[in-house]
Order: C-alpha cells, then sequence, then structure tokens
C-alpha cells in the first residue's frame, strides 16, 4: 500500500525546548495510524507541523509525495489534511450546518461580485452545498441538529460536529487529536462508533491518544514519543509490552 | 394576519422614509439626516469589518478622508465629472484598505487597533502638512456639488441619492452575509485556527473585509466632500473614529442593521440633546456620551439587536438560533 503521509527527521524547535525532534513517520493508505507517548511529548506538535499551523524547523513532510512543509494551513487542508483539535474548536456563533458548510466553501467558491448581484448561478451552488453538508450531518445523525448552535449541544455531539466538519473538506487524510478526552463512558463508545464509521468509508486516519483502551480497539499501527522523539513503532500488541514505552509511561521501578 | 400587519408597518414605513423629505420643509433636519445617511453607510463598513471578520479598525476615518479629498481633487483639479472623482476616491480608499490589512495578518485586539490608531493620525498628519494638494490646515473649499442638470442638488436631493445608496450597501451586506463570504467571515472571527484548518484563507478574508469597509468608507468621504462644499483635517481624528465604532456597536456588531440603527441613532441624539433641551448647549455631549456608555453596558448586542428581536417577536416569528443561511425553502425548521 502507498504512503499518504511520510515525515524525514521532521523537527520543531520553541527558543531552547525541541519539541519534534527528527521525526520519521509512514502513514498508510486505508489504514489507522495511531500516535501515542505521555504529556508534553510533542503529539499536538507533529499534528500542527503537518497541518501546516507551525512552519517546521527543518525536516520534510511528503503528502502523496509532494513537500508541504512550507505550504499555509488553508492551502494543506485544501489538499486534503483535515484536523480536529484536542479542545474542540467549533465555530460557536455559527449554527451546526453552517460550521459544515464552512468547510464547503472551496467547492463553492464564488466571486463576489456574482454574490453582490445575486445571480441564480450563486443560489443554485449554495442549495448544493447545504443538501451536502446536511449529509455530512446525517452521518453522525446530527441532521436534527442542523439550526441549533454548537454550544447548545452536549459534549459528545460537539466532538462528533468537529469531525463531521473536517469530512466536509472530502480529506484524503483525517488527523485526529484526542478525540476521546475528558469523554465519559458513553460518549466513548459513542465515537469509536464515529471511528468505525470512518474505517468503513476507508478514510486514513492518524489518531493522536492518551487512552491506551482507546488505541487498542482503533489502530492498526502505533507510533510511541517521548521528550520529541520516536521510542518504538509497531502494532498494539507488540507496543503494550515494549520495556521503553512502559519506562516512558510509568517510570523506572528504582 | 400578523403576516398582513407587518406588510402594513413596514409599508407604512417606507411611505414615510420616502415622503419625509416633503413632509419636513425644516433643511437643518434634512441636513443632519443627510448626514446620518453618510454615517450608516461608513458605519455599515465598520459592521461588516469588526462585527462580522472580527477586525477592530480605529482608523475608518483615515479611509473617509482618503475618499473625500481623492475626489475633491479629481473633480477640481482635473476637471473630472464628480462620478468619475467618488469611484476614484473609493477605489484609492480600497488599495490603501488592502495594505493596511497586512498589520491584521500578525496581530489582533488592542495591537491590531493601535496600528489603525497610527494610520489614522498619519493620514490627518498628510492632511495638514502636505499643503500644496490638500490646502493644509486651511483645506480645500469650492469643492464642485452635485447638479441636477444645471442647478445643484438641494439637501432633499441629496436625501434621495443617499437613500438609494444606503439601500444598496444594505442588499450588498445582506448578499455577502448570507453566501460563503459571509460564513467564513465569521468563522475567522470565532477561531482563525480552526477556520484554517477547514481550508480558509484567513488572510484573504480579513484582506476582503479591510477592503470592503475602507471602500465604503471612502465612499461616505466623498460623497460628503460634495455634499458640503468644503474639507479641513479637522473632522478626520481619532475622535471621530471611535465615534464610528460606537456607533457600530450601539447599533449592533453582529446585526445587518447595526449600521441604519447605529448611524441614525447617534447622528440625531446629540442634535436632539442639542436642539430641544434650553440651556444644554455645554453639556449635551456629555449627556450624549453617558447614554452611549448605558446602551453599551445595559445591551451589549446593541439597539439594532433588541430593535428586531422585538420586531420578528411582534410578527410572531419563531426565534431559532441565529442562522445565516437564508434559503427559505429552509427557514425555521
Amino acid at each position: 500500500m502507498a504512503n499518504i503521509l511520510e515525515t524525514k527527521m521532521l523537527t520543531k524547535r520553541f527558543g531552547g525546548i525541541v519539541a519534534n525532534h527528527g521525526i520519521n513517520l509512514k502513514i498508510e493508505e486505508g489504514k489507522t495510524t495511531g500516535l501515542i507517548g505521555p504529556n508534553g511529548s510533542g503529539k499536538t506538535t507533529f499534528i500542527n507541523q503537518v497541518s501546516g499551523i507551525f512552519p517546521p524547523t527543518s525536516g520534510n513532510i511528503l503528502f502523496r509525495g509532494e513537500e508541504i512543509s512550507k505550504k499555509p494551513a488553508c492551502k494543506i487542508a485544501s489538499m486534503g489534511i483535515a484536523r480536529t483539535f484536542q479542545r474542540i474548536q467549533l465555530f460557536n456563533h455559527l449554527n451546526v450546518v453552517e460550521n459544515v458548510l464552512v468547510s464547503r466553501s472551496k467547492f463553492m467558491s464564488a466571486s463576489a461580485l456574482d454574490i453582490a448581484l445575486g445571480t441564480a448561478k450563486v443560489r443554485r451552488k449554495e442549495e448544493a452545498q447545504f443538501d451536502k453538508a446536511m449529509e455530512f450531518l446525517g452521518i453522525f445523525g446530527l441532521d436534527k441538529d442542523a439550526w441549533k448552535l454548537p454550544l447548545s449541544l452536549p459534549y459528545g455531539k460537539r466532538r462528533a460536529l468537529e469531525i463531521a466538519r473536517a469530512l466536509a473538506l472530502e480529506p484524503v487524510l483525517l488527523l485526529l487529536d484526542e478525540p476521546v478526552a475528558g469523554m465519559t463512558k458513553e460518549e466513548f463508545m459513542d465515537i469509536l462508533g464515529i471511528l468505525d464509521i470512518l474505517k468503513e468509508r476507508k478514510m486514513t486516519m492518524l489518531l493522536v491518544e492518551h487512552t491506551m483502551e482507546f488505541i487498542r480497539k482503533a489502530v492498526d499501527w502505533v507510533y510511541v514519543l517521548n521528550f520529541g522523539e520516536v521510542i518504538a513503532q509497531g502494532p498494539f500488541e507488540e507496543i503494550e509490552k515494549n520495556k521503553a514505552v512502559i519506562t516512558a509511561y510509568l517510570g523506572d521501578e528504582e | 394576519m400578523r403576516r398582513n400587519l407587518k406588510r402594513i408597518v413596514y409599508g407604512a414605513f417606507l411611505v414615510l422614509i420616502l415622503l419625509l423629505p416633503l413632509l419636513s420643509r425644516n433643511e437643518y433636519n434634512l441636513f443632519v439626516t443627510d448626514t446620518a445617511f453618510l454615517n450608516i453607510i461608513l458605519v455599515s463598513g465598520l459592521v461588516f469589518l469588526t462585527g462580522f471578520a472580527g477586525q477592530i479598525s480605529l482608523g475608518q476615518v483615515g479611509f473617509s478622508a482618503i475618499g473625500a479629498y481623492t475626489s475633491a481633487l479629481v473633480t477640481m483639479r482635473l476637471g473630472m465629472p464628480i462620478p468619475i472623482g467618488i469611484v476614484a476616491g473609493v477605489a484609492v480608499s480600497v488599495i490603501v484598505g488592502l495594505f493596511v490589512a497586512i498589520p491584521s495578518f500578525k496581530l489582533k485586539t488592542f495591537f491590531l487597533s493601535l496600528v489603525t490608531i497610527a494610520f489614522g493620525e498619519i493620514i490627518h498628519l498628510l492632511l495638514v502638512n502636505l499643503t500644496a494638494l490638500t490646502g493644509g490646515s486651511q483645506g480645500l473649499f469650492n469643492i464642485p456639488p452635485m447638479k441636477l442638470g444645471d442647478t445643484p442638488f438641494t439637501n432633499t436631493l441629496y436625501y434621495y441619492l443617499f437613500l438609494v445608496i444606503v439601500a444598496l450597501v444594505i442588499l450588498l451586506m445582506y448578499r455577502l452575509k448570507y453566501s460563503h463570504i459571509g460564513r467564513e467571515m465569521f468563522a475567522v472571527n470565532d477561531d482563525d485556527v480552526a477556520a484554517e484548518a477547514c481550508a480558509i484563507n484567513s488572510r484573504k478574508t480579513k484582506t476582503f473585509a479591510f477592503g470592503l469597509s475602507a471602500g465604503l468608507a471612502g465612499l461616505s468621504g466623498a460623497l460628503t466632500a460634495h455634499m458640503v462644499g468644503f474639507l479641513t483635517p479637522d473632522p478626520f481624528t481619532l475622535s471621530n473614529s471611535v465615534n464610528f465604532v460606537a456607533m457600530a456597536v450601539v447599533g449592533g456588531l453582529r446585526e445587518l442593521g447595526g449600521g441604519v440603527v447605529g448611524g441614525f441613532v447617534l447622528t440625531w441624539l446629540p442634535e436632539l440633546l442639542k436642539l430641544k433641551i434650553q440651556g444644554f448647549e455645554n453639556y449635551y455631549l456629555m449627556v450624549d456620551s453617558v447614554i452611549v456608555l448605558l446602551v453599551v453596558v445595559l445591551l451589549p448586542s446593541g439597539l439594532g439587536a433588541i430593535l428586531f428581536k422585538g420586531l420578528s417577536r411582534l410578527w410572531g416569528e419563531k426565534q431559532g438560533a441565529v442562522t445565516l443561511h437564508n434559503s427559505k425553502s429552509k427557514e425555521g425548521e
């Protein structure tokens, strides 16, 4: 299978702190890759670099063979890398369906002049994208909440909405940053259900997580970060028994 | 039943607006109302920039000055017709606006407002010191008025012209708000990082908002120049920029009609305080400021928000979440 994403010696420094140090990571098409590690090990920094929010200090990011490490975030998103955020980041003054419609902008860019003149073409595009947005909401059963504001939804639904908004970009690769952080047991199960839906759709994913239970159920391959470096990789069953990983998470036995 | 009531009330309101200059023969009242229209044009741009796109500008009179002086000079020095002067004024304002947008790529809130204050001050200093071009603190005189045939526009004619322009500005804003451009503005306003992750180019969005608001300020300035007939640097100061922001806030920053309500109320309020209350000549500005303060503190979403919400309740329309999507078939689901 082809690699959708490959990073080569990816490094990010913030002043004296090396958040990511020479990370080589590959994400295979159609697979769910996990990225785990203790707090502060550089997982979110990695996602922020891949999605273009922080430009890397050095190293390369190849997306389907193309170098993207110098591209702005919006360009990377429109090329097909969608993401969610560790702390849910929705557009709280837009209603649910509008949140998803924002991601559909790249499919409908009508000129400002056409919009000012209110042409029929603009109306048709708007209607078509509205229907499309409702379809994406439908995947997660959010279509009934289309006219609500995000903050009126329970936490689990907000997370689902954020994923729906990412999917509406029709991405090639989906980066999920701690999707089950701070969730109740039921919400946790809901997100697992969402993940199954995504897997059925053959979505390639990078899953950053803390919760081992979730990683165990979800991923095909795991990378482990500690102090910004990859210390192990492999199927979860192997990683679970890896001495270095256990030490990183639990500390030495002394 | 209520739908009919709504039609009757709005119909009557429209007739009133159209007949107002014929009902009131008071030239001063007309002049103040014309000024209110000019302010509405500028403040609507500010609602778009600050309320929709979330970018603060305390230098809006800078754009207004650019529009005013450009149009005046193009008509006076180059002898061009007034419409060309106005178009030139708007164009130059827009171009400058696109450049003023650049700091907004990196700066937010207070820091951005400082940059825009600096921009306004620079323009003011240029107006005072580029004497050969702007006439310095003496200003420009005998700016040609608009004419119908050979007779210059009266306040009544300006009233109708500005009314049409305000209507077009509101229509433009309405269409932009309910389009992908409007959603992008609100998205960038709420969370620009998340907007970028949704493939929205936030720089482009901010640049567009600055360009549009600068263009509207320039239009307002150019129209003012030809209506009043002279220009000095005096009105183009920080305190007036702040006054325009106050109009936007009082009207309702996130309201389509926020500029109309704020521009109208805060243009008329000081006039009413000054004229109608005896012995108030020295205090009216203070009272005006206190009223603005009270509105901002007690009704932070603005008078416009209260007014429009009240009206839709009166018509028995459903109070749902604020929706931008205006597809009639799907409304109120």
